[in-house]
């Protein structure tokens, strides 16, 4: 059972994390102060779920996020190593790892190279899938040899805190579709960022495999709450926003935008309809 | 792959973390008077260009990877490589054997860090090819037969068999990343049997380090089809 420090050295990592990429993209202290903020604000809807694995994630997929960005800008092998363990580590936070890496694997190996012969393609898809299918194998191993499961693990003294969960019909196939529904409104900061920028694409395909996934899930009865996911939609938003920079909207939109997105999320999951 | 692997990754990757460099391949370029100053090569030694690049760092002088290519013909026949890699392997084991007379003097000399690289490029190269048909053995043994290996032991090895192959075909994959041949990588995923070729090639190496240390396996050069840089 992961106890409170866990959860918070995850927390204070991914802020930490986008902290360092919105300085990085040249965003000034008091905006970037204030976009924090709002993450913060927004990576709190973990409590709503199991926290620990909530936030996990969140720092997992903002790491594949920010590695796939830059596989994307030049391919080089500390590159593909650092997506094939981002991806190999999606495995084992959450059971959606497997179909957001099974999405995102072709797509980023198809971006990256198209117009390449496709034995090419197959060469950087195998090395991308190298990793998580090792991690995927590996729990494989541990489940059947040890009974041994990474869920009940990460369970923590934050989960469920707050109980809101509005969306929960009996039938998880809708439950999946009216989460994903939620979902791409919480992360309309990163539709917008890449509609208007190139860079930001990338976070776009991650954020759209995760939907995907969360939808699938759901039909393959493991359906989650809105706040399993909610935290990684946050990390992902701001992340969009590092990646397009400071100079692509006004300081006034970026923290418009962060605060539509921490708003929403709060709204879809603790206002009762 | 192989050749891809060794130049373009771990060779400047010593380089980098300043450990002692086996060297190797067709391109070594030496000031003469450091030459002379450590009494120029180990004739008796069958890679006595390995030899020589940890008896430059044993008297401090620095080994540096230069950013220029060299091409080299790979062989291409699976008995001229068993000849080729034996030898390779058997020189590793003198060279090993030579320097190991004095551990303490040799971690004086190289450092500690420098000592611990030398074990693991040097000793480990040729110790890992031994030691790898043994753990199949026990491991195919156990699963055939019922064990030998029971409890945490199994699950020990089983991991330890399943992480070895895992990295080092990962990191063949990666080999030819950097040239931009791609299209190589999925031939990464044999490296399992490349190792078991390279335990033969190990064994053949042991037998001829006790029988005739100072034989020298020639290669057959000449044979590929594909000449010139690619």
């Amino acid at each position: 059972m992961i106890s409170i420090i866990p959860s918070l050295c995850i927390f204070t990592l991914l802020v930490a994390f986008i902290a360092v990429r919105l300085r990085a993209a040249g965003y000034g202290w008091a905006l970037s102060a204030t976009l924090l903020f709002m993450l913060a604000l927004q990576l709190l809807t973990a409590l709503t779920a199991a926290s620990f694995s909530a936030l996990a994630l969140a720092l997992v997929m903002s790491l594949v996020a920010a590695s796939a960005g830059s596989l994307a800008r030049a391919q080089t092998a500390r590159r593909v190593v650092t997506l094939g363990a981002s991806l190999a580590a999606t495995q084992i936070v959450s059971p959606v790892g497997v179909i957001v890496t099974a999405i995102l694997a072709p797509a980023l190996a198809l971006l990256r190279s198209s117009g390449e012969p496709r034995i090419r393609n197959a060469g950087l898809l195998v090395l991308l899938l190298f990793l998580p299918v090792a991690a995927a194998l590996m729990l494989a191993y541990l489940a059947n040899a040890f009974r041994f499961d990474f869920a009940v693990l990460m369970n923590g003294p934050f989960d469920h805190i707050l109980s809101a969960r509005v969306f929960d019909p009996a039938s998880p196939g809708v439950n999946g579709a009216i989460n994903a529904l939620a979902l791409i409104v919480m992360a309309f900061p990163v539709w917008f960022v890449a509609a208007l920028h190139r860079q930001a694409r990338i976070v776009a395909t991650v954020t759209s495999a995760l939907l995907i996934a969360v939808v699938a899930m759901a039909f393959l009865q493991r359906s989650h709450s809105l706040g399993a996911f909610a935290p990684s939609l946050a990390g992902l938003s701001f992340l969009a926003l590092a990646e397009a920079g400071p100079d692509a909207m006004l300081p006034e939109q970026a923290i418009l935008l962060a605060a539509f997105s921490a708003i929403v999320s709060w709204l879809f999951i603790a206002v009762p309809v | 792959m192989d050749y891809a692997l060794w130049f373009d990754y771990l060779l400047p990757g010593l380089d980098r973390l300043n450990i002692p460099m086996p060297l190797g391949g067709t391109s070594n370029h030496f000031r003469t008077d450091a030459l002379r100053a450590i009494h120029c090569w180990d004739p008796y030694n069958v890679t006595e260009d390995a030899d020589l690049g940890i008896r430059l760092a044993r008297v401090g002088l620095r080994v540096r990877t230069l950013d220029s290519t060299t091409f080299e013909e790979a062989t291409n026949s699976l008995g001229n490589w068993l000849r080729q890699r034996s030898r390779w392997l058997k020189g590793y084991m003198q060279t090993w054997l030579v320097h190991m007379r004095s551990p303490v003097t040799l971690v004086r000399n190289a450092g500690l860090g420098g000592f611990i690289g030398f074990q693991l490029f040097v000793g480990g190269t040729f110790l890992s090819a031994l030691v790898n048909p043994i753990l199949w053995a026990i491991f195919l043994t156990s699963e055939i037969f019922g064990a030998p290996l029971a409890g945490a032991a199994a699950h020990v090895s089983i991991l330890g068999l399943a992480a070895g192959n895992g990295l080092f075909a990962y990191l063949a994959m990666l080999g030819p990343f950097r040239r931009g041949w791609l299209e190589l990588a999925p031939y990464g995923l044999t490296a399992p049997f490349y190792w078991l070729l390279i335990s033969c090639a190990g064994a053949r190496a042991l037998w001829q380090l006790i029988t005739r240390p100072w034989h020298w396996d020639k290669t057959a050069h000449g044979l590929s089809k594909v000449c010139g840089a690619a």
